[in-house]
C-alpha cells in the first residue's frame, strides 16, 4: 500500500519516539498473532501452515529422499514460491538462498540426515507463500521451523555400516515407527529425560530499524519507514548465522549504529527462546491431537 | 537412457573415473599466508573510467578477484512520477566450467546483488533524481568461488560499485566502503584476520560489513555474518575491526579518487 509523505512522516515520528508507539499498539518484541497448524499434508514427511493476522499465509512441505552422500554437497534443498510472482523473482530466490545456506550450515542437521556411511537423506523443503502483505521472511521462517519439527523419517532396519560392501538402505514398513527429525519430547514421560541429541531448527527473525528503535515482525507500513531491515537467526538457544541486513522496501534507507546492532542482538536473545517454545507447543498439541484420534 | 547414447563416440566403460591430478605443493600454503597477515588488507588495484560508454565505471583487482562495474544513469524512466531514483543492481558471474550448476551461480549472483544493493542505497542521495533510474552492473571477471572466501568477494563488489558511482558523478552522502573479517576460534583462543582469503572453518565466524566511514553515527549500511554461537562480544569485535579495515580501504580510495581527478584535469588542460 502506498502512503502519503505526511502519513509516512507521522508513522516514522511515532516509531522513533521513546517509548515507541506502533500503529497496532504492539510491543517492540511482540509478533503479530498467527494461526499455526502442523502436519497438514498427508503425503509429505513434514508440513505446516501458518496464517498471519494481516492475511499472509504460507505452506511448507518437507520431503525426504535417500541419496548417496558423495553425490551431493547440499543435503537440504529449499525452494520458495511466492504466488503472483515469477519463479525467478529476486525475492523468492533470495529467500531460497537464505534458508538453504542457513539450514545447510547446521552441522547437527547434517548429522541427523546421515543414514549409513554411504547414504543420507536429502530434504526437499518446498515453501509456498500464498499471500503476503509485509516481507515474507519472518512468516516463511516460522513455517519452515514448524514443518521441520513435524518431519518424520522412516526407521532404518538395514545395517548402518556399509563401508565395506554397498548395501541399499531398507526401512521399516510401519510408519508409526518413524523417528522424528528433531527429538522434541511430546509426552510428559518423555520430557523428564532430557536427551543431548535434542535439536531445534534455526529460526530467522526479521526486524525493522527505525531511528534507535528495533521492531520485530514489522508490518508493511513499518517497513516503508525503516532505515533498514535486519535479520538474525536463533538456533538451539544461541544466536548464530546469519546476521544480515536486508532491503525490505524502505523509502529512505539509512545506516545504523553499532549500538542499534547490539540492541537487536539482545532483543533476539530475549525473545528467540520464547518464539521457538511457543511453536514447539503448537507441534506438541497437534501431535497429541493426532495420536488421540486412534 | 541407452537409446539416447551418443553413437558417434567411442564411449568409455560406465565405471570410469575422471583423471585427477595431485595438487601443486606450492598452493597448499595459502592458509599460512593468511595467518601471517592479520590486521592488514591485501593490496588492491583500482582504476576508474574503464568503460567509455557508461556514465561511470571502475575496475578492481585483489589477487584472484577481478571485478568491473559500470554505472548507467541517472536516466529518465517512463510511466508515473516517482519521488526518488530507482536503483537497480545487477551482478554477473563468468560462465564457469561445466561442473558448476546454473542454479548455484544464479544464487551467488543474487547474493552479490542483494548485498551490494543494501549497502550502496543509503549512500546515494536518491531524492536528487526524481523520475529517473540508476543502473549498476557488476561483472565478476574472475573469482575462485569454491576455495576462496566469498565474503571478501562481496566486500570487493561493494567497493567497486562505490568507485563507479563516484566516477559517474552521482550525488552521494558518503562513499561506502566494505571490508571482510574472519574471527578464528579454537582451543588456543580467538584471533582476527582482515580480508580473509580462505573460507571459515566450523568454529569460525566470518563476515562482511559496509560502512559510510565519513559519518560518526549510524554508519553501518550493510552486514552479513556467518558462523555458529555468535556472542555479543564477538559481534562488537567484528564490527569494530571491520570498521578499521573499511577505514583503511577508504583512505586508499580517497587517494586514488584525488589522483584520478588530477589526471583528468591535466588531460583537459592539455587538450585545450
Amino acid at each position: 500500500m502506498k502512503y502519503s509523505p505526511a502519513e509516512l512522516s507521522y508513522l516514522k515520528e511515532s516509531l522513533k519516539a521513546s517509548p515507541p508507539i506502533r500503529p497496532d499498539a504492539r510491543l517492540e518484541t511482540q509478533l503479530r498473532p498467527i494461526e499455526a497448524i502442523s502436519n497438514i499434508l498427508p503425503t509429505a514427511n513434514g508440513s505446516a501452515r501458518i496464517r498471519a493476522s494481516d492475511g499472509g499465509e504460507c505452506i511448507v512441505g518437507v520431503k525426504a529422499k535417500v541419496v548417496p552422500t558423495s553425490s551431493t554437497s547440499e543435503l537440504i534443498n529449499v525452494d520458495v514460491e511466492i504466488s503472483g510472482l515469477k519463479e525467478n523473482n529476486s525475492l523468492a530466490s533470495t529467500l531460497s538462498s537464505i534458508f538453504q545456506s542457513t539450514l545447510n550450515s547446521s552441522q547437527s542437521l547434517r548429522q541427523r540426515l546421515k543414514l549409513t556411511s554411504r547414504f543420507s537423506f536429502k530434504l526437499f523443503i518446498d515453501v509456498l507463500v500464498l499471500s503476503n502483505q509485509s516481507h515474507p521472511l519472518g512468516l516463511v521462517s516460522l513455517t519452515i521451523y514448524l514443518a521441520l519439527l513435524s518431519t518424520k523419517l522412516p526407521l532404518l532396519t538395514s545395517s548402518t555400516d556399509d563401508s565395506k560392501a554397498e548395501e541399499v538402505p531398507v526401512f521399516h514398513d510401519d510408519w508409526d515407527q518413524a523417528r522424528p527429525l528433531c527429538d522434541i519430547p511430546v509426552t510428559q514421560s518423555d520430557s523428564s529425560k532430557k536427551s543431548d541429541s535434542h535439536w531445534t531448527p534455526p529460526l530467522i527473525l526479521l526486524m525493522a530499524v527505525v531511528g534507535e528503535n528495533i521492531f520485530i515482525d514489522p508490518t508493511n507500513a513499518e517497513e516503508q519507514v525503516a532505515s533498514t531491515g535486519l535479520f538474525i537467526s536463533w538456533s538451539n538457544g544461541s544466536i548464530s548465522a546469519p546476521l544480515r541486513t536486508l532491503d525490505i522496501g524502505s523509502t529512505d534507507p539509512q545506516g545504523i549504529s553499532s549500538t542499534v546492532l547490539s540492541k537487536a542482538y539482545s532483543i533476539v536473545e530475549q525473545c528467540g527462546q520464547e518464539i521457538s517454545d511457543s511453536l514447539t507447543a503448537v507441534y506438541v498439541q497437534d501431535e497429541d491431537a493426532s495420536s488421540s484420534d486412534f | 537412457m541407452s537409446v539416447l547414447q551418443d553413437r558417434r563416440r567411442v564411449l568409455p566403460p560406465v565405471d570410469t573415473i575422471p583423471l585427477q591430478f595431485k595438487e601443486d605443493e606450492g598452493s597448499s600454503g595459502s592458509k599460512e599466508t593468511t595467518i601471517a597477515r592479520t590486521r592488514t588488507i591485501r593490496p588492491i588495484f583500482i582504476k576508474q573510467s574503464v568503460v567509455a560508454n557508461a556514465s561511470g565505471s571502475a575496475y578492481l583487482e585483489v589477487e584472484d578477484i577481478k571485478l568491473q562495474c559500470s554505472v548507467y544513469g541517472p536516466k529518465p524512466i517512463r510511466g508515473s512520477f516517482t519521488q526518488q531514483a530507482d536503483l537497480l543492481v545487477e551482478a554477473k558471474l563468468p560462465s564457469l566450467g561445466q561442473d558448476a550448476s546454473n542454479d548455484k551461480s544464479a544464487s551467488i549472483e543474487k547474493d552479490i546483488t542483494s548485498f551490494v544493493q543494501t549497502s550502496i542505497t543509503p549512500g546515494i542521495i536518491l531524492t536528487q533524481y526524481p523520475k529517473s533510474c540508476i543502473n549498476i552492473m557488476i561483472t565478476v571477471i574472475s573469482a575462485d568461488l569454491e576455495n576462496r572466501n566469498f565474503k571478501s568477494l562481496l566486500a570487493a563488489a561493494t567497493n567497486v560499485a562505490s568507485l563507479a558511482l563516484v566516477d559517474a558523478g552521482i550525488a552521494l552522502y558518503d562513499i561506502v566502503t566494505s571490508a571482510s573479517v574472519l574471527l578464528s576460534r579454537n582451543e588456543n583462543g580467538e584471533s582476527l584476520y582482515f580480508d580473509p582469503e580462505t573460507p571459515r572453518e566450523s568454529e569460525d565466524i566470518e563476515g562482511v560489513l559496509s560502512f559510510m566511514t565519513g559519518q560518526d553515527e549510524s554508519n553501518i549500511v550493510g552486514m552479513w555474518l556467518d558462523g555458529e554461537n555468535i556472542t555479543s562480544k564477538n559481534l562488537t569485535t567484528l564490527t569494530e575491526s571491520a570498521k578499521e579495515a573499511a577505514c583503511q580501504i577508504r583512505t586508499l580510495f580517497n587517494g586514488v579518487i584525488l589522483q584520478e581527478f588530477h589526471d583528468k584535469e591535466q588531460e583537459a588542460s592539455n587538450s585545450k
